[in-house]
């Protein structure tokens, strides 16, 4: 047994930031030396599950919820949004609350201020990502085929499409990129197709000129038979 | 404002959803009530929501936190129902209900843990980035992101460690 130390809290951090891969022989050995390591390793393996499974869970409800709706009752509740924003606006509060000191702050909230209250339809919405999508594949399908997908792409700017296999979670390396492109779609090589699984996490990401990434959106597709 | 409007429909969808999953404890009302009341507090918080993520996934863990504090009301407010918030549904997803509940804690850990360490978790876990996208999306150095990282981990650790113990005593 060797006793824990500062060397080996660093193993266990390279180790868990992805700089070391699990059965890397450093970290075999303090986990093998050391009942510390080996205690704090399981604790953090417990908490990466516990994160994995909050998640999958959160987007199996986003992606529910989306498909979901068209009751009386949210149209009532969308109708109360409306009616607070014409008889509250919520900047008024916090301008003067923060009138001093948080300028920057400020400056970011009327942007999504101006938004909500419908006054803007220009830089607001692109922080809120309108309209980035994934068209297709979505749900069960025959064959992933082209993935399609919508967004106000600016000039220069440019999506990225990730495909992770489900079954390894959205924290898991994606299994195949689409790279930076400027089009609305995508379409593997048959190979590439052929090696995909039978379900997909798809990640489009939207990236402005600058390079900066702007926006994110997933869906999940599936293959009717495999 | 109808933009937002739209987008905040999922408020009730996932208090539904929810409910469903914990045995319809709420009636249509009460969902709608709640709902409000969840739009409330989103509404208040509304300047810390920095578009790091989508506003949909900023908003789900408000739901699930009002969603859990009106749960444990009714169950305190009507006994006999205890049991039936404990058994899992029929259309709930593969999780035990033990992870359920676990997963309820993990929402309510981040949001103790905050920015900017609760952010690159859930950039990581939620959205799927890697610590490179997560640097460049925070503006900060590629260590600082991973850092960031492993020190949310070791207060998850501790926070989820405590909540078993409770739930044990």
């Amino acid at each position: 047994m060797s006793p824990h130390d500062a060397a080996h809290d660093e193993v266990l951090f390279r180790a868990m930031v992805g700089d070391l891969l699990p059965g890397a022989p450093e970290l075999e050995r303090i986990l093998e030396s050391c009942s510390t390591c080996r205690s704090e390793w399981n604790d953090f393996q417990s908490v990466d599950r516990a994160l994995a499974g909050a998640g999958g869970e959160m987007s199996r409800d986003l992606e529910l919820a989306r498909q979901s709706g068209g009751t009386p009752a949210e149209e009532r509740f969308a109708a109360a949004i409306r009616a607070r924003a014409a008889a509250q606006p919520p900047s008024r509060a916090r301008r003067l609350a923060r009138a001093a000191g948080f300028l920057a702050a400020a400056a970011a909230l009327l942007l999504l201020v101006r938004h909500f209250l419908g006054g803007s339809s220009e830089a607001p919405l692109e922080l809120l990502g309108r309209g980035l999508a994934i068209v297709s594949p979505a749900g069960t399908v025959e064959r992933y085929g082209t993935f399609e997908f919508r967004g106000d792409l600016e000039q220069g700017g440019a999506f990225v499409l990730r495909i992770r296999d489900a079954a390894l979670g959205a924290a898991s390396e994606p299994i195949l990129s689409s790279g930076r492109i400027a089009a609305l779609s995508f379409t593997p090589a048959p190979d590439a197709e052929a090696r995909l699984p039978a379900h997909i996490l798809m990640q489009l990401d939207l990236y402005d000129a600058n390079g900066v990434l702007r926006d994110s959106r997933t869906s999940e597709a599936r293959l009717a038979r495999r | 404002m109808d933009v937002f409007a739209e987008r905040m429909k999922i408020i009730p969808r996932v208090l539904n959803l929810q409910n469903r999953r914990r045995g319809a404890l709420l009636d249509e009302q009460e969902i709608e009530d709640l709902a409000q009341d969840t739009m409330a507090l989103v509404w208040s918080k509304l300047d810390v929501f920095a578009g790091q993520s989508s506003l949909e996934s900023w908003v789900y863990p408000f739901c699930l936190n009002t969603m859990a504090n009106a749960v444990r009301k009714k169950v305190r407010r009507t006994p006999a129902l205890e049991l039936q918030a404990d058994e899992p549904q029929a259309d709930a997803p593969a999780a035990a209900a033990s992870d359920r509940l676990g997963y309820d804690e993990v929402h309510a850990a981040l949001a103790r843990l905050g920015p900017p360490r609760a952010d690159v978790i859930r950039l990581k876990y939620f959205d799927g980035l890697t610590f490179a996208e997560i640097a460049r999306r925070l503006s900060v150095p590629l260590d600082t992101a991973k850092t960031w990282y492993y020190r949310g981990l070791q207060f998850l650790k501790e926070q989820l460690q405590a909540g078993a113990r409770e739930v044990e005593a």
